[in-house]
């Protein structure tokens, strides 16, 4: 399932059920925050392989734990594939920061991920590299935006509520990404 | 295409679909799993959780530190503070001295002759410093240096009444 088949009632606002899954995994119950968690998996995956590929298994990971942790400050009014979009699109922000960093010292470029053989598959690499060079060349809180819109799905209100900022404050973080994006990568757009 | 119904960039969100990493089901069953054990796993534990621990000895030897002996309730063995321990009579004459020694670290000079130790008889040991009991927790023998030596006017007097019983035994 790809995050487009997604259920698009997903992104409402919390259900009862999901209401009670949260009190459920907070009470301890395992299996209710893996109930909770399952149907954003592909979506945190497809945030944390954007800027990271390499560490993108464990970056989801790590999301699932830091979600799981910060539980208890989760307001249930809101979004909840918000709330985990928001840790994952800032966790792979740090990771991501951190693999420049080790490329720096073992003076290479930043990482591609392994090259692919096939030529079509080669050309998607490019695509996908060139992509997260401009996702990394971002401001942090652009960058976020970009990826909770594009990867992620949000809405204006479910972004707004991710980087705990308004929904006009959103609007233009998500424009100011779409026309860098646009004007660095208009040559792989469809025409 | 479940889009979010503003969409501004379908352009953009096919590029990024076209250029996305799907996860294998066996990468999605390993993160289910790790999900359902997060609540078995132990809480990080904030590291300003230990810093009220910490400061608990410090607190206690400073609690310590403040009780004075010289307190009225110190001659009061039902209220001694943890800083004394009782010493049992010693029936015997020679060991009697040896008691008479402990007695005598008491106080470095009695008040008046009613809070002279006298002979044997039920004595506590009085800590001068409890802050150094803390550090002999550790050596027993070290906490016989916690016992001063007496003043030698008292020593004298009481090294007298020594020599007068075993006399009298005599």
């Amino acid at each position: 399932m790809t995050l487009l088949d997604r259920d698009p009632t997903a992104a409402a606002p919390v259900s009862a059920d999901e209401r009670n899954l949260v009190a459920a995994a907070l009470s301890g119950d395992g299996l209710a925050f893996r109930r909770l968690v399952e149907p954003h998996m592909t979506m945190l995956h497809r945030i944390a392989a954007r800027v990271s590929p390499m560490l993108a298994d464990d970056a989801v990971q790590e999301t699932l734990t830091l979600a799981f942790q910060r539980l208890g400050r989760y307001e249930p009014e809101t979004s909840f594939r918000a709330y985990l979009a928001a840790i994952a699109a800032r966790r792979a922000h740090t990771l991501a920061r951190g693999e420049r960093r080790r490329a720096k010292r073992q003076e290479r470029g930043p990482s591609v991920g392994a090259p692919a053989t096939p030529e079509a598959e080669l050309h998607g690499a490019e695509a996908a590299r060139r992509v997260r060079e401009v996702i990394l060349a971002m401001p942090k809180k652009r960058q976020q935006a970009a990826l909770l819109r594009l990867d992620a799905g949000l809405d204006y209100r479910e972004i707004a509520s991710a980087l705990d900022s308004t929904e006009g404050s959103a609007r233009v973080l998500v424009h100011q990404a779409l026309r860098q994006l646009r004007d660095e990568l208009g040559d792989l757009l469809p025409r | 295409m479940a889009s979010p119904p503003d969409d501004d960039a379908p352009d953009l969100r096919a590029l990024f679909e076209q250029t996305s990493h799907p996860s294998t089901p066996a990468q999605q069953e390993r993160w289910a799993r790790h999900a359902a054990s997060l609540p078995d796993q132990p809480r990080r534990r904030r590291w300003w959780w230990f810093v009220p621990a910490a400061t608990i000895p410090a607190m206690v030897a400073m609690a310590i530190a403040m009780w004075s002996p010289d307190d009225e309730t110190a001659g009061d063995a039902s209220d001694a503070p943890s800083t004394t321990a009782a010493i049992a009579p010693v029936p015997n004459a020679e060991l009697a001295g040896l008691d008479l020694l402990l007695a005598a670290a008491d106080d470095e000079e009695p008040k008046s002759s009613a809070d002279d130790p006298g002979l044997p008889g039920p004595r506590r040991i009085v800590i001068q410093d409890p802050l150094r009991v803390l550090d002999g927790l550790g050596d027993p023998l070290g906490s016989l240096e916690l016992l001063r030596p007496p003043p030698r006017r008292q020593l004298d007097r009481q090294l007298a009444a020594f020599e007068a019983t075993l006399e009298e035994e005599r």
